[in-house]
């Protein structure tokens, strides 16, 4: 299989190839068969880890990349290849949805589908969708900086609301729903606040922050958001070189971060993205690589590097984190979503539980 | 005597950067300020997003690592790439091209490409890039499309273009390990200038720098019997309003055509201005 498919497959850790019975197993199985040609990365002397060493301990898998519908499985509407790729979400079915100069592109890995979400891009001139956020019941939220509006898109591609306008957006580039709450919240980079939204109704309910330079809850080109399963809310600041907390509330809770090169700081911080254990990933497109933190701040792994292979970024920018704890990197070049494995709790829990069964692939 | 020349070393030191952060405060690329105030009181933090301070950080092992007993680096390189051999000589935007786009990703600045593999647009075959390979179903052809090559060799060759030291010697900033990458910072200056969209030269000289066989502005219709070449300056821009016209109107360096040769311009290409 691996053969016909002309491709040369990443060395998996022993450890994750055992597990290939399981349903996790066979998710993962699924991702190598249509993940890119992924040549085995030479380790260099870089400063995250090069996936060819990757040991068994290790806490992030790397587990391949999509560029186009080639790589993950075909589609029915051609070729479809990433221009420059922005943002990223995933919903429960394991649909990909990527943001990308003027158009929503979907990959559907394991239905070995891809399309366009919408006009398809048709409509350029007036779309510039970057942040992108996935509901659990299936609607799409994509900031669009150009239209000044949040889209609310159904899967079946349907634009269902469109949130706010430029009275109260000036350029929305990043979104996240907390779905406990009924919240959307907007960043928007050029008012320098987050707008928060009712997740029904779609109307404004209260902004968050202002411009200023390093002082408490106020903003200098914040870019992206991500809430946690407490309903904490994280604003990357980019402008001021951290990441912002605020409660359910819109109150400030700390920051973690600040400006340098060392691991713990932040240069270009971009994407955020938290996992089950709702650990804070944070992309840094000057750094290349992708820090995690805990819920305090505390700097826990930080994993990617500059260069092009398993594990290595040119200009990541977005990232998304799915049910299964699987990580989604945007790399603006040459424009492809990388994939990681969190092996945390949940997924370790799903493997023992899955293992004894031994019933395979569903 | 030792205080004054104590004080031109100093002078000396600091003038470089002195001039450029005058240029910077107060400009598009000073993002402590909007046109109304300034946000900082540090009149040094204008420089620092784009020059990063090293430092910062944690000062401790990540936790994870310290439990799987790796040893963190210090400092992460910034922009870095490793080149693995295979793509070693692929062209992709260099680090002080990534520190442009880094902001000009449309969420902070302007979004702009970098369609450094313009060249390889022209042809598809049937295949699709694939993740690690960006150029694989693209053959390379003369066609350009998009925006102006960044993170390429300088390749006088066969281009019309000026010899690389020539070049050089005209003031063409190129980069890397060899300085010979043509770059964003090739025709913009981030530190300001007084010319639009922080160019080095006004447009037409500065493609010209480079272009040494556009020089003259003879070329388009030159062997089709008129007299003259057509314009490139001096009349009004059909297409954009208040603007003369220059290289760009035809040859926009962002964005749009760049027609190499013109006989593969999009139909209706001289149509835009010349409405029959």
């Amino acid at each position: 299989m691996y053969c016909c498919s002309g491709l040369i497959i990443y060395l998996f850790p022993n450890r994750l190839m055992s597990s290939s019975r399981t349903i996790a197993g066979v998710a993962l199985l699924l991702l190598l068969l249509f993940a890119p040609v992924v040549h085995a990365a030479q380790s260099g002397g870089g400063a995250g880890p090069a996936w060819s060493d990757a040991t068994e301990t290790a806490k992030i898998h790397h587990l391949g990349a999509i560029r186009s519908s080639r790589d993950a499985g075909g589609g029915k509407e051609g070729t479809i290849t990433l221009r420059k790729p922005y943002g990223v979400a995933v919903d429960l079915s394991g649909r990909m949805y990527v943001t990308d100069r003027g158009r929503i592109v979907f990959f559907h890995p394991g239905k070995k589908r891809s399309g366009f979400l919408g006009s398809g891009g048709t409509d350029a001139a007036r779309s510039e969708p970057l942040g992108i956020a996935v509901s659990s019941d299936g609607r799409i939220f994509t900031a669009d900086s150009a239209a000044r509006k949040v889209f609310v898109h159904s899967a079946d591609g349907k634009r269902i609301a469109s949130v706010g306008g430029a009275e109260e957006l000036e350029l929305p580039c990043g979104v996240a729903v907390d779905e406990r709450n009924g919240k959307l919240y907007v960043v928007d980079s050029r008012k320098h606040r987050v707008a928060v939204y009712g997740l029904k109704d779609y109307r404004l309910q209260r902004t968050i922050g202002s411009r200023g330079i390093k002082e408490k809850d106020k903003f200098n080109f914040p870019t992206s958001v991500a809430v946690d399963s407490r309903g904490t809310l994280y604003v990357v600041d980019t402008g001021n070189f951290r990441v912002q907390a605020f409660d359910r509330d819109g109150k400030y809770l700390r920051s973690i971060g600040g400006i340098g090169d060392a691991p713990g700081a932040f240069a270009r911080p971009k994407g955020i993205a938290i996992d089950s254990e709702d650990h804070v990933y944070v992309v840094d497109a000057a750094f290349q690589n992708v820090q995690i933190f805990d819920t305090d701040g505390t700097l826990l792994y930080y994993f990617g590097t500059g260069g092009l292979g398993p594990g290595r970024f040119t200009l990541p920018a977005g990232i998304s984190i799915d049910e299964q704890d699987r990580i989604y990197v945007v790399d603006q070049w040459p424009g492809a979503v990388h994939m990681f494995q969190y092996a945390g709790k949940k997924f370790e829990e799903q493997r023992k539980r899955s293992a004894p069964s031994g019933t395979g692939a569903r | 005597m030792r205080i004054p020349v104590l004080a031109v070393l100093a002078a000396s030191l600091l003038l470089p950067a002195g001039n450029a952060l005058a240029g910077i405060a107060g400009s598009k690329h000073d993002l402590t300020r909007d046109s109304e105030r300034s946000f900082a009181q540090d009149s040094g933090a204008a420089c620092t997003f784009c020059h990063i301070p090293r430092g910062g950080g944690a000062q401790r092992t990540p936790v994870w690592m310290k439990d799987l007993n790796v040893k963190p680096v210090e400092q992460y390189p910034l922009y870095a790439w490793e080149p693995t051999q295979q793509f070693e000589k692929l062209p992709r935007p260099g680090a002080n091209s990534l520190v442009c786009l880094s902001c000009h990703d449309g969420a902070i600045a302007r979004n702009m490409d970098y369609r450094s593999e313009g060249k390889y647009e022209g042809k598809r075959t049937g295949r699709a890039g694939s993740a690690y390979d960006p150029l694989a179903g693209y053959e390379p052809s003369d066609y350009l499309s998009g925006d102006h090559p960044s993170g390429i060799t300088y390749d006088p060759p066969g281009a019309g273009l000026a010899g690389i030291t020539a070049a050089r010697k005209k003031g063409v900033r190129l980069f890397g390990a060899q300085e010979d990458q043509v770059e964003c910072a090739s025709c913009h200056n981030p530190h300001t200038t007084d010319h639009p969209y922080l160019l080095y030269k006004p447009l037409n000289e500065l493609c010209a720098t480079c272009h040494v066989n556009r020089a003259d502005g003879r070329h388009l219709m030159a062997g089709f019997g008129f007299a003259d070449d057509h314009p490139v300056s001096g009349k009004p821009d059909p297409l954009r309003k208040g603007k003369d016209l220059s290289c760009a109107t035809c040859h926009a360096p962002h964005g749009a055509d760049i027609l190499v040769p013109a006989k593969q311009a999009p139909a209706n290409f001289c149509e835009r201005c010349h409405i029959k």
